[in-house]
């Protein structure tokens, strides 16, 4: 019972000659039944015997047909490892700039849309329009008392969007856009309807995460509600 | 041997790590899509208004059967309806107009009533194609001749 040898375990039947019988001894012996053969492998297992196996495998060492095969398998592993991690950073650093884009875009257009909304009337002499690409909206509104106040959109030269306010003469609030975003473009017109006023914005913005830029444009149109009245 | 093992396992994790980036990556993205139609979607709603605004005939000569285009002229600066299909970088937005019905007390009512002649109902669509398919954003306005022309 005991000739049963672990280093004999093998998927392929393997068969000797015994007594001028043909004997199987392998692992899918008819033999052996599964219990005995469980048995075997667990007191072979239990008693070390299949660690000293596996050792003195070790200690044989490898071929050079097998050093060549595991060398090839480990070269092409590692280059679709080192593939993957250069598609994970350049993945992470295009979201980042979306991401940017996005909250760039979503704080621009959002303070952009109220303020025009808010409005009563674009203060033509004070704003650049249409065809500039690099345009500056000034708006006049009403405060809460009733007095004139003006609000102002334009780039600076940092292609920063920035928010100006004041009585008479605007002066910066603060950047509607992150300092990784820059814009690129942006472009004013005047829509007036005969009853009222409206602006087309367009704003073209780009963000550049450690080399990986992304650029996107964003469009609205918003009627100066207050436009209404003086009409 | 073992350090075969050791960088299979290490390319599964990796490999799964690409994944889950490229799904966050995706987020990103569709994010950023969502804003600027999100953007367009209302851009399209004043775009009607603006055109009631100048003449409520500009209004009632269209169909309601009909999906129109927004195109937007530099020369008039004002905006115009066309069939014509267009679209805006990856963006395809359409608007439809549909009657409005009020009841014998002015309240819109989507069955029965009388038909509003001097109110609207706009239907703005904007779509666009993503890597799982057409995301398509859809708002509706209610508008009217506040000008009374």
């Amino acid at each position: 019972m005991h000739t049963f040898k672990f280093k004999k375990i093998s998927f392929r039947n393997k068969t000797s000659l015994e007594n001028g019988k043909i004997r199987s001894v392998g692992f899918f012996s008819q033999n052996f039944s599964f219990l005995t053969k469980w048995k075997t492998f667990w007191h072979d297992f239990c008693s070390g015997k299949i660690r000293r196996d596996f050792a003195l495998r070790a200690k044989s060492g490898f071929t050079l047909v097998e050093m060549i095969i595991y060398l090839f398998i480990m070269t092409i592993i590692s280059i679709a490892i080192m593939q993957s991690i250069v598609i994970v950073l350049k993945s992470n650093r295009v979201s980042f700039a979306d991401a940017n884009l996005r909250n760039s875009g979503y704080s621009a257009m959002e303070t952009m849309v109220q303020q025009i909304r808010a409005s009563k009337s674009v203060d033509t002499t004070n704003s650049i329009l249409y065809p500039s690409s690099a345009g500056a909206l000034q708006l006049n509104q009403l405060d809460a008392i009733g007095n004139s106040y003006v609000v102002k959109f334009a780039t600076s030269s940092g292609q920063t969007l920035g928010l100006y306010e004041g009585s008479t003469t605007p002066s910066l609030v603060g950047p509607l856009t992150l300092s990784g975003t820059k814009v690129i473009g942006l472009i004013f017109n005047l829509i007036n309807t005969g009853n009222s006023e409206a602006v087309r914005i367009q704003l073209n913005l780009s963000a550049t995460v450690n080399g990986v830029s992304e650029n996107e444009w964003f469009y609205d149109t918003i009627i100066l509600r207050g436009s209404y009245v003086s009409s | 041997m073992e350090v075969l093992v050791a960088i299979s396992i290490l390319s599964i994790l990796v490999g799964t790590l690409v994944l889950i980036t490229n799904m966050y990556l995706s987020g990103a993205e569709s994010n950023l899509y969502s804003t600027q139609g999100a953007y367009l979607a209302e851009e399209g709603v004043e775009a009607v208004k603006s055109m009631s605004d100048v003449q409520w005939s500009n209004i009632t000569s269209l169909s309601t059967s009909t999906n129109y285009f927004l195109t937007f002229s530099t020369s008039s600066s004002a905006w115009a309806t066309t069939t014509k299909a267009s679209s805006v970088g990856i963006f395809y937005r359409t608007f439809a107009l549909s009657d409005v019905y009020r009841d014998a007390e002015g309240h819109l009512v989507t069955n029965g009533g009388i038909s509003d002649s001097q109110s609207k109902k706009v239907t703005v669509s904007v779509s666009w194609m993503t890597k799982t398919g057409t995301t398509t954003k859809i708002i509706s306005a209610y508008i009217t001749n506040i000008l009374g022309d």
